[in-house]
Formats: structure tokens, C-alpha cells, sequence
């Protein structure tokens, strides 16, 4: 049953320096306009093969969705209201960038049944700002978050930590102003330097120095002290939220509910059962693009979902929005078969990012498809990376800070 | 073939001075093998051999000789390995020669193992015919050579061949030298038969095969033989010639060289240097010369995964098979497991060995700092072997500890000579003898510890020369030293696999610097990680592995799920390469840490 529903804007007003997801800066109106159509083709083959009755919550990301305009997203979110009965739906996002969200905007989303905006602000600290390569100033943030609460308290916004140039001091202060704004929602991110991005070559030019790990730890540790005295806890690695402003959608991500993508770069994960269906009208492209994207190294590569023991399907689909908006085809689609037990596994890996942890019945079953977790579990409570928390298994503090040590773990039995 | 028409020699020489490729053209010359068969040094049949452009096998080729004169010939060329690990196994090939072919680079002209190889091949009263090779290069110096030559190896250079290996040019007048100079075997066809064994290797199906020279007598397929030294006994399955495939004969006469199918699956039993005769109505005395092969260095090898420990075992096997001079016996070490204490002929030996197993049997290993054999005198007379730092007993039993010290022969530029006396002398070398080659080479001789070479001596003395100096050692006896045991400490606990012997006034300096060293190898882990130096618990030096903080994946929702596992599988393959020591992860390195130690 699927119940998650993202969609993909991938367009920017301008690419920051540290991006290298699937997005670019576009201002093409009619390539916008292209893009749009042919999401909601896609979105209306879902809805007609009954894929997304039982949708609970819907995500907008990008990219930065409010660079498509009033007109453009409030079609879309339109076609979503008929295609989804929003009654059940209990949270609905909208990702929104400083610089691109106004007061009408806000107005017509909520009216169409948006209920949260998770807000790209990065940073309060306009020096930082600019070496991001955000086109925001902080005062444009500030302005944005008002926009949107006088509509929706349910605000959220991304803090970077670890950036050139920023100081603890700098950090403190903008974590501190979060809360002062009344967000509801923070996700606190180290800045990772991916390759090829424009941060990354600053960075081997010398001409930026890069933040070291110490300074990262530090400022995660400084944000979860201020945050958690000021009533926030921290229910994943990266997000806080007051009780009850936990994101529904991404925990959804974290607990193996199934989830659609839809839109060139999205991700999908799916049962045996949802992605037939997918297959049958043709969600992801022809029977042969799907054939050509599932793996090659499968001993049935003719037909690897022959295989009866496919328990899980995730699919990326092609980040070339050019050919999505033309129905060119999904080239370069990447289709991952699990079986139960590896999928069983990347649930509790994902389980061990939030606080709560994995219940105990939980690991009991995946003792059940790979009895080496007792001792992989053993060997991570020796190293105090997770403890035991009532009927739970949960993270230390170590085991925050330290999460790939705990992935690594029991990703290395999958 | 006939003694008049037969001729045995050796090509020998310096590495890289291009022996292999003047071997080649020689097969080329003389039609042994179409030139469309060729791969590029035929006799140099290992990949690894290949790569490194040595010679760690003897090899011999028969080939027929066409000579200006209108005769037959039949030559046997046997191939020797090139470096002074393996000396012994050079003389015993040199032995079944008549004269051997002494290549000098003629750009580089006569270098240390020029000298040591000569000099065999003059105590084995071989013809030496002094050939400069590589004339084609543009800086080729023929004269400049050719004085070295007669200055430094007081061999006549006036009648020097000039031959390119690459453009064949000068191969035919060698050839031609080949017949006119070097002796033709003697021997007695009539005597009881006496064959030196100069090499073997193993063949899967029929046992072991044996190089042999016909020194007395012949031999013949099918019949009983006995290896003089060992006393063993054998029925001979097949003689022949290599040409250079191997071609079955009746018999191999007084004088010539061949192979010999011995049928046995212990390589042990037909080692190098000793001498076949027949079971019955054999001879009375063997052939002079022979030794028993004793390894020089020792080193554990472990395996990393201890899963592959059946198999590391089983690949040592395999290689002893075509390689008896390596030993070795299990070892355990409480910081890496079961593993193997593995004896060795020198450091390339040990080189070669592991870049063998872990690339033709797929392991993973952790090879622990070499060492050499000690002698321990304990306080009640008896001698204690000391293969590894691990054997070494108390320190209150220790009466004095012996190690053994070699003549090592240094050839360089004078411009040199200053830095190689202060580098030799760190090395606790003694300096003992210095004579100039000629007026742009001079040789050095010093008495070291062999300790001392086997650590990155070599590789110090070839960068404070910028390359030009060349090495050569001889073992010259055991004697007295002031050794201590240096433990290492990781976390608060001994690591038996990074202890070491060292001289007790080097033990400071070299605690230091690898506690250093140590602490740039061994990653953050998720704690402190203290490393110490120790002798006998006292510790003399201690730095710190400061604890990681953050490891973690920032984001990670639905299309990051996929990219990230992606990243973290990346990440794992790094780790494997590592071994958990208690809560410690160690790479392979920090366990051969002491053999750059001197680098900073």
C-alpha cells in the first residue's frame, strides 16, 4: 500500500555551490510548462491505476518547486486534489526557497490543502549565505518564514552547519533565531563537499577553506543543546521538531512504508506487488526501458522479477528532465531488486537515524532472515553507538554523531 | 653432440642492464623460436618477473648454432637470477658453465652486481666474454665502459663485444665470440655419471623436474638414480633438452645440459646444487659446492580475513613447490591470529613471495616487519634461535644476543662517498675498504649488521645518491650486539605483531619516530587511541590517535537511500584492508611502519 507520494521539481533559479542534486538553473518558461505536463500525465496514470488510494501524506522538492510560480504549482497541486482524496491526507509539503515564495502564493497552497512549507534558508548569516551560493539574503528568509505563518504555523527550515567561513558564534545565532521566529521544524545539516561542485573545486583551489569534522560535531552538538532547551527534540539525525511537528512524510522513509516517486529523478520504493502494477501502465517508462534498467549482473537478467523471492523494488528513475517533458523515455533508470531479508535490514539500518530506535520485535524478525544481527547488534552496544531504551533499541549520542558506523554494520550482512 | 661442438655458458649481469632482451635476440638468431612466437623475454617466464625486469628462476635453452665455420654447435644457455638474494643459486648455474656473457650497460657501465657476478663467475674459472650492450641509446659511453671494466674487474676489455639488445646489432659477433673463446666442456663419458642439479621446478602431473649439467658419465630415461646429497633415489620417467620446449631425448651425454623428469612430489628432496649419479655403480664423491639454503629474513604473514588462513596455507605450498629456499612454519600472534613465520632469501625474495599470493591466490595479507635470525645466549650456555620479536625470551635470561653481519660492497660516484659514510654509519655500518674503479666509479666496503640492510637501508642509499648506487651483500658471521625488544602499545595494550629487535642506543630515536608514524596511519576511531613505545615495560615514548567525532550521512530520504549505500559500500571496501586489533582498526601498513621509519 503505498502511502507516501513524492514529487520532483527539479529547477532552480540558480544552482548553489554545494549542489549536485538532480536539479539545474532553469528559467525556460515553456520547458517549466513541458516539465508540469508531463508530471501530471504521470500523476493521472497513477490515480487511474488506483496506486494512490491510500496516499496519508504528499512531498513537493526539488529543486525548488515555488521557481515554478503561482500558475504553475497551483495546477499541479490542483490535479493532485483530484486525484487524491486529501481528507486522508494528514500532511502535505511544499519545499520553498527565500526567494520565490510570496504572500499569494502561500495563500492559494494553503487554500488547495498544503499544510506544511519546509523552507531552504541554509543559513541566518549573509557572508555564509553567499559562499553557499544561495541567492537569499537572510532578511529574504525572514520574510518568507512571516509569509507563510500568516497562513501556516507548520514551518520548517534547513540550517547547513560546517560552511567556510562560519564561526560557531555565527552558527549559535542563527539556531537561536530559528526558535525566535517560531519555526516548528528544524533539519540541521553538515555541509558535505560533493565532487564536481563548484564549493569542491573553491575548496581544492584554495580558495575556501573546508570546515573540519571537529568544527561540524561541535556546532551539531551546540544546535541540539540550544534546540532541546528550547522544547524541540531531535527525533532523526538531522531533524528536530516540537511534539507533534515531526515530519510525518520523511518517517515514512525511515520505517519502511512504501513510498512513489513521480518526476525525472525521483525515487520510488515499492512492493512486489505496487511495482506490477507501475509496470502495467507504464509509470516508469515501456516494458523495454524497464527491462534495459533492471540489473544486469541478475541470473534471470531477462526477467529478474520472475525471481519469487523480489520482496522490494526501488526504483530511481532518469534525472533528464528534458526527455521526461518530451516522453522521450526514461533513459538511465536504476532498478534495485531486494529480497526480504536485504530489505529487512535497510529498514532497521534506516530505524537506527531515529531517536526512538527499532523496536525489539522488530530485530526478532530480522534475527529470523539473518542470524548474524544478534552479533552485529552485540558488537554496536559494546561500542555504545546504541543502547537499549524500554522496548526499543535506540541510538546513543555516539551513535548520532557516528551514524555511518552503525549503517556500515548492518548494511555489510545485506 | 659431440664435447668439441657443445658450449655451456651464463649471461650475466647488473639488472636492467638488458640481459633478458640480449638472451632473446640470441634465441632469435639462432631460429630457436619464430620471431612471430615471441613474447618479449622469453626466458623470463613469471608475470612478475616480467614486471620488475628480474630474474628469479634459472632457466636453460638449448639451441643449434650455425657458426661462420661451417659447423654445428650446440649451445646451452642458462639464465641466472639477477639479484643477490639469490647467490647461491647463481653459482650453482654458473658451475655448469664453461664461460658466461658479462652484459654492462653502456650508459650506466659497471655497477655493484656487475662486480659480484663477476666475480663468481671467476671463481667458478668461467671464460668471461665482457659485453656492452644497449650502444643504440645516445648516451651510450663504449669506452668509458670498457676502461671500468678493465680497471674495476681487471678483465681484459680490448676484445669487449658492442652489442644492442634491441636493434640485434653486435649479437652475431657475440655468437661468433661464443664458439672461438669459450672451452668446450670437459668431462669423462666413460666415468660414473655425476650431474649437478642447478635448478628445478614442479610440474602438477610429473613431479618434480631437475636442471641438470652432465659433468661425468651420461643419463639415460629409465633408469635408477640417486641424489648424492640427500641420499634419496629415484626412477628417471623422461631426459631431454629445452629448446626452450621441453623435447624428450634417449639420453643427455658428458657434457651437455638438459632436464630430467624425476617422478618425485617432494621438491625437498632435489635440491640445488647436489649431484645425481646412478643407484648402482654410482660415484664415490659428489660434486664440490653444495649448501644447504638458508633463509636471511623472516617475516609473519597473516592473513587479514582470518578465514583465509586454509588457503594462505595451501598457497605457500603451491609456491614452495617450484620455490624450496622459502620456509616456513605457523606462527600464532595474538594481535593478528594464525599466520605463518616465513623465511626468506632476502627482501626481494619476501617481496615477490607476497605480491605473489596475494595476487595469483587472492589474498589479503599483513606481513609483519622483517626480521633476521638472532642468536640469544641464555644464562645457562644453551643458544636460542630468534626467528621473529616474538621468540625472544626474557630479558633476564639473556645472557648476550649475536646477530648476523654482513660485507656490503657499495658502488657509486665519489661525489657520494660522504653521504653514503654517514648513512652506513647510522646503519652501524663499519667502514672498511675503498677503491676506485675507474675515475668516475668507486667501490665502498663495509661490515653492517644485516638488520640494518634488511630496514629501508637500500632505499636511502639509493635516494641520497639520486639513484646511482649500487648495492651487494655477503653474509660475514654472527657477533655481539646490544639488542632490546621495542613493544608497541596500542590503546594500553602490547601489539605482539608491531614489536621489534633494535639496537638498544636506536631504540629512543626509532620509538619515537614510528609512534609517530603510527599515529598518521591509524585512523580516527571512535575513542582515543594512546600509542605507546615500550622496552620491557618501561615506556619511552607515547602520541595519541585523538578520537573521531562525526560519521555521518546528512540527509537521507527516499532518493538518498540508494546514492548513500552506494557511498557506505565504498567506504567498507577501504576497511577491509584493515585489522581489528581489540577495538583498534589497523591498516596493513602501520604493521611495516618500521621499515620507512627514517623517511621524515
Amino acid at each position: 500500500m503505498i502511502q507516501a507520494l513524492y514529487l520532483h521539481i527539479p529547477f532552480c533559479k540558480a544552482r548553489c555551490a554545494y549542489c549536485d542534486f538532480a536539479t539545474s538553473a532553469c528559467n525556460d518558461e515553456a520547458a517549466m510548462d513541458a516539465y508540469i505536463d508531463a508530471l501530471s500525465l504521470q500523476i493521472r496514470r497513477a490515480s487511474r491505476a488506483g496506486l494512490l488510494g491510500s496516499i496519508k501524506t504528499i512531498y513537493i522538492g526539488g529543486g525548488t518547486p515555488t521557481h515554478l510560480g503561482g500558475r504553475r504549482l497551483n495546477s499541479l497541486v490542483y490535479l493532485l486534489s483530484l486525484s487524491i482524496n486529501l481528507e486522508n491526507v494528514s500532511e502535505f509539503t511544499i519545499e520553498a526557497n527565500p526567494e520565490s515564495i510570496d504572500e499569494r502564493m502561500v495563500m492559494d497552497l494553503f487554500a488547495l490543502g498544503v499544510n506544511r512549507f519546509s523552507i531552504g534558508v541554509q543559513s541566518f548569516d549573509d557572508a555564509v549565505l553567499k559562499a553557499y551560493g544561495r541567492i537569499h539574503s537572510a532578511a529574504d528568509a525572514e520574510r518568507a518564514i512571516s509569509n507563510v505563518q500568516t497562513r501556516e504555523e507548520n514551518v520548517s527550515i534547513d540550517l547547513i552547519c560546517g560552511g567556510p567561513g562560519q564561526t560557531m558564534a555565527s552558527w549559535e545565532k542563527g539556531v537561536n533565531h530559528a526558535i525566535e521566529l517560531g519555526v516548528k521544524h528544524v533539519s540541521i545539516y553538515p555541509l558535505m563537499i560533493e565532487d564536481g561542485t563548484p564549493l569542491a573545486r573553491a575548496i581544492d583551489a584554495g580558495e575556501v577553506m573546508p570546515p573540519s569534522d571537529d568544527e561540524e560535531a561541535d556546532m551539531m552538538e551546540r544546535a541540539e543543546n540550544i534546540l532541546s532547551a528550547a522544547g524541540m527534540h531531535r527525533y532523526e539525525v538531522a531533524s528536530y521538531a516540537y511534539p507533534g511537528f515531526e515530519s510525518k512524510h520523511n518517517t515514512a522513509y525511515w520505517t519502511g512504508v512504501e513510498y512513489l516517486g513521480l518526476g525525472a529523478g525521483s525515487s520510488s520504493m515499492l512492493s512486489r506487488e505496487d511495482w506490477d502494477l507501475c509496470k502495467q501502465v507504464g509509470i516508469f517508462g515501456t516494458a523495454e526501458e524497464v527491462s534495459s534498467a533492471l540489473p544486469a549482473d541478475s541470473p534471470h537478467a531477462s526477467d529478474p522479477l520472475s525471481e519469487t523471492n523480489v520482496f522490494r523494488v526501488r526504483v530511481s528513475s532518469s534525472a533528464d528532465s528534458a526527455r521526461f517533458s518530451t516522453g522521450l523515455g526514461h533513459p538511465e533508470t536504476n532498478i534495485e531488486l531486494l529480497d526480504e531479508r536485504a530489505a529487512a535490514l535497510e529498514d532497521l539500518m534506516l530505524g537506527f537515524r531515529r531517536s526512538e530506535g527499532v523496536p525489539m520485535e522488530r530485530i526478532d524478525h530480522v534475527r529470523d532472515l539473518e542470524p548474524a544481527i544478534s552479533e552485529v547488534m552485540q558488537r554496536l552496544e559494546q561500542r555504545e553507538l546504541v543502547q537499549v531504551s524500554g522496548s526499543h533499541l535506540a541510538p546513543t549520542e555516539r551513535g548520532w554523531l557516528m551514524g555511518n558506523e552503525i549503517y556500515e554494520e548492518i548494511w555489510g550482512l545485506a | 653432440m659431440d664435447l668439441q661442438h657443445i658450449r655451456n655458458f651464463s649471461i650475466i649481469a647488473h639488472i636492467d642492464h638488458g640481459k633478458s632482451t640480449l638472451a632473446d635476440r640470441v634465441l632469435e638468431l639462432t631460429h630457436t623460436i619464430a620471431e612471430r612466437d615471441m613474447v618479449e623475454q622469453v626466458l623470463d617466464s613469471m608475470d612478475i618477473e616480467r614486471e620488475r625486469g628480474i630474474t628469479i628462476k634459472s632457466q636453460a635453452v638449448c639451441v643449434i648454432y650455425h657458426a661462420d665455420n661451417g659447423e654445428e654447435y650446440m649451445f646451452n644457455l642458462i639464465d641466472t637470477p639477477g639479484h643477490v638474494d639469490f647467490s647461491y643459486e647463481v653459482s650453482r648455474s654458473l658451475a655448469a658453465c664453461e664461460g658466461a656473457v658479462l652484459v654492462v650497460d653502456a650508459t650506466q657501465g659497471v655497477e655493484a652486481q656487475t662486480v659480484a657476478n663477476a666475480l663468481l663467475a671467476m671463481n667458478a674459472n668461467l671464460e668471461i666474454i665482457p659485453t656492452i650492450n644497449k650502444i643504440d641509446l645516445p648516451a651510450a659511453d663504449p669506452e668509458r665502459v670498457r676502461a671500468e671494466i678493465e680497471e674495476g674487474l681487471a678483465i681484459p676489455a680490448d676484445e669487449a663485444i658492442l652489442t644492442s639488445g634491441k636493434t640485434g646489432e653486435g649479437v652475431h659477433d657475440l655468437l661468433e665470440a661464443v664458439v672461438e673463446r669459450i672451452p668446450s666442456p670437459k668431462g669423462d663419458a666413460d666415468a660414473p655419471l655425476k650431474a649437478l642439479i642447478f635448478d628445478s621446478y614442479f610440474d602438477a602431473y610429473r613431479g618434480v623436474v631437475a636442471l641438470v649439467r652432465v659433468v661425468d658419465g651420461s643419463l639415460r630415461a629409465k633408469e635408477r638414480v640417486r641424489f648424492m646429497q640427500t641420499g634419496n633415489e629415484c626412477l628417471l620417467e623422461e631426459v631431454g633438452v629445452r629448446r626452450p620446449k621441453e623435447t624428450p631425448r634417449d639420453e643427455l651425454t658428458v657434457g651437455e645440459v638438459g632436464y630430467v623428469v624425476t617422478g618425485l612430489k617432494d621438491p625437498s628432496l632435489v635440491r640445488t646444487g647436489d649431484t645425481i649419479t646412478l643407484a648402482k655403480h654410482g660415484a664415490e664423491e659428489p660434486l664440490p659446492g653444495y649448501r644447504e639454503v638458508k633463509p636471511m629474513v623472516y617475516t609473519g604473514l597473516y592473513p587479514i580475513d582470518s578465514d583465509q588462513y586454509p588457503q594462505l596455507r595451501d598457497a605457500l605450498e603451491k609456491l614452495t613447490l617450484n620455490d624450496p629456499a622459502l620456509v616456513y612454519e605457523p606462527e600464532t600472534s595474538q594481535a593478528l591470529g594464525f599466520g605463518f613465520l616465513v623465511g626468506f632469501l632476502g627482501l626481494l625474495h619476501m617481496e615477490v613471495v607476497k605480491e605473489r599470493l596475494e595476487r595469483e591466490f587472492n589474498l589479503d595479507l599483513i606481513a609483519t616487519s622483517p626480521s633476521v635470525e638472532y642468536h640469544a645466549y641464555l644464562s645457562d650456555k644453551s643458544m636460542q634461535l630468534i626467528h621473529s620479536p616474538q621468540d625472544m625470551p626474557d630479558a633476564a635470561r639473556i645472557d648476550h644476543i649475536e646477530e648476523p653481519y654482513v660485507t656490503s660492497d657499495i658502488i657509486i660516484p665519489p661525489d657520494y662517498i660522504g653521504q653514503v659514510m654517514d648513512l652506513t654509519t647510522e646503519h652501524r655500518g663499519i667502514f672498511k675498504n675503498m677503491q676506485y674503479l675507474s675515475q668516475t666509479t668507486v667501490e665502498l666496503k663495509f661490515e653492517m649488521p644485516l638488520s640494518e640492510v634488511i630496514m629501508d637501508y637500500f632505499d636511502q642509499l639509493k635516494s641520497r645518491t639520486k639513484g646511482y648506487a649500487s648495492l651487494d651483500y655477503d653474509i660475514c658471521g654472527y657477533r655481539t650486539s646490544e639488542l632490546v625488544k621495542l613493544d608497541i602499545l596500542l590503546a594500553g595494550s602490547p601489539v605482539d605483531a608491531l614489536s621489534f629487535i633494535v639496537h638498544k642506543d636506536a631504540a629512543y630515536r626509532l620509538g619515537h619516530s614510528l609512534a609517530v608514524k603510527l599515529k598518521g596511519i591509524i585512523p580516527q576511531q571512535l575513542f582515543e587511541v594512546p600509542i605507546q613505545a615500550a622496552i620491557g615495560g618501561r615506556v619511552i615514548a607515547r602520541t595519541n590517535v585523538k578520537a573521531r567525532r562525526k560519521d555521518v550521512l546528512a540527509k537521507c530520504y527516499g532518493g538518498d537511500i540508494s546514492r548513500k549505500r552506494k557511498l557506505l559500500e565504498k567506504q567498507k571496501q577501504g576497511k577491509k584492508r584493515m585489522k581489528a586489533i581489540g577495538n583498534v582498526e589497523v591498516p596493513q601498513e602501520a604493521f611495516m611502519a618500521l621499515l620507512s621509519v627514517d623517511d621524515e
